[in-house]
């Protein structure tokens, strides 16, 4: 798994690839963590390039959701295909957060 | 039949992933379907180390793969307490953002994806039976 954070003024981009699995949630916490202490952004989630997520990738997300959203922050999520689009669906996560088809469309809401 | 057996612990789950979506691709079973098989897995080995193996911490998981005409069949294999992911509840996916529970979507994926889940105490084993079919 890699991940990418970018700060673009308006928002907090985080984008996440290859395979966010039990092992590397950890590390997808951890990252979660520094932007939890950072300051009062809204957060978009990139999943592009993210080809596997199991439930501890969601239990990390769903977590980071929770604490941002104590702090009045918000977390979205984009360009979400294949597999991760199914999980995403039957996880309920449609109903809870706001999910854009590309980066540049959750940057414009 | 194959069979290979790790320690379990977290560390192994790479190995186990590798070694069921060789095989599972071998079957000629499409890209798409290989990762929804190592979700699967990943959801069970994950439960065998936090609930069959949380008191006595040590153990092994054996994988056994049979390759049939229409199907494969994965069997995961503990020594733990008797433990059954699939008698637990379905998640509430309804809930709003602070009252959703975290955890219980492992088994709802395992259920989505494969198109049989077994689950069998026998003697001191817990056996997970996992199905795929070779065409949709």
């Amino acid at each position: 798994m890699e991940i990418k954070v970018e700060n673009r003024g308006e928002g907090i981009l985080v984008e996440i690839s290859g395979r966010l699995d039990a092992v590397t949630a950890t590390e997808l916490d951890a990252t979660f963590g520094e932007i939890l202490e950072g300051g009062g952004q809204n957060v978009i989630v990139s999943m592009e390039d993210l080809e596997y997520i199991s439930s501890a990738g969601l239990r990390v997300i769903l977590l980071f959701a929770k604490k941002l959203h104590a702090g009045q922050r918000q977390v979205g999520f984009a360009a979400l295909s294949g597999n991760v689009k199914e999980i995403f669906d039957i996880s309920g996560f449609y109903s809870l957060f706001k999910i854009y088809d590309t980066v540049d469309e959750a940057f414009a809401a | 039949m194959k069979r290979e057996s790790w320690p379990a612990d977290l560390g192994a789950l790479p190995p186990i992933q590798e070694y069921v979506e060789n095989l599972v691709a071998g079957a000629g079973i499409p890209l798409k379907r290989v990762v929804q098989v190592a979700i699967a897995v990943e959801e069970v080995v994950m439960n065998i180390i936090s609930h069959a193996y949380a008191k006595t911490l040590k153990g092994e998981i054996a994988i056994e793969f049979e390759e049939h005409s229409h199907q494969v069949v994965i069997r995961i294999i503990d020594t733990g307490i008797p433990f059954d992911p699939l008698g637990a509840p379905e998640p509430d996916t309804g809930l709003d953002l602070m009252d959703r529970p975290i955890g219980g979507l492992g088994v709802a994926m395992i259920r989505k994806f494969m198109d049989g889940v077994t689950y069998e105490r026998s003697g001191n084993r817990n056996i997970l039976g996992l199905v795929i079919h070779k065409t949709e």
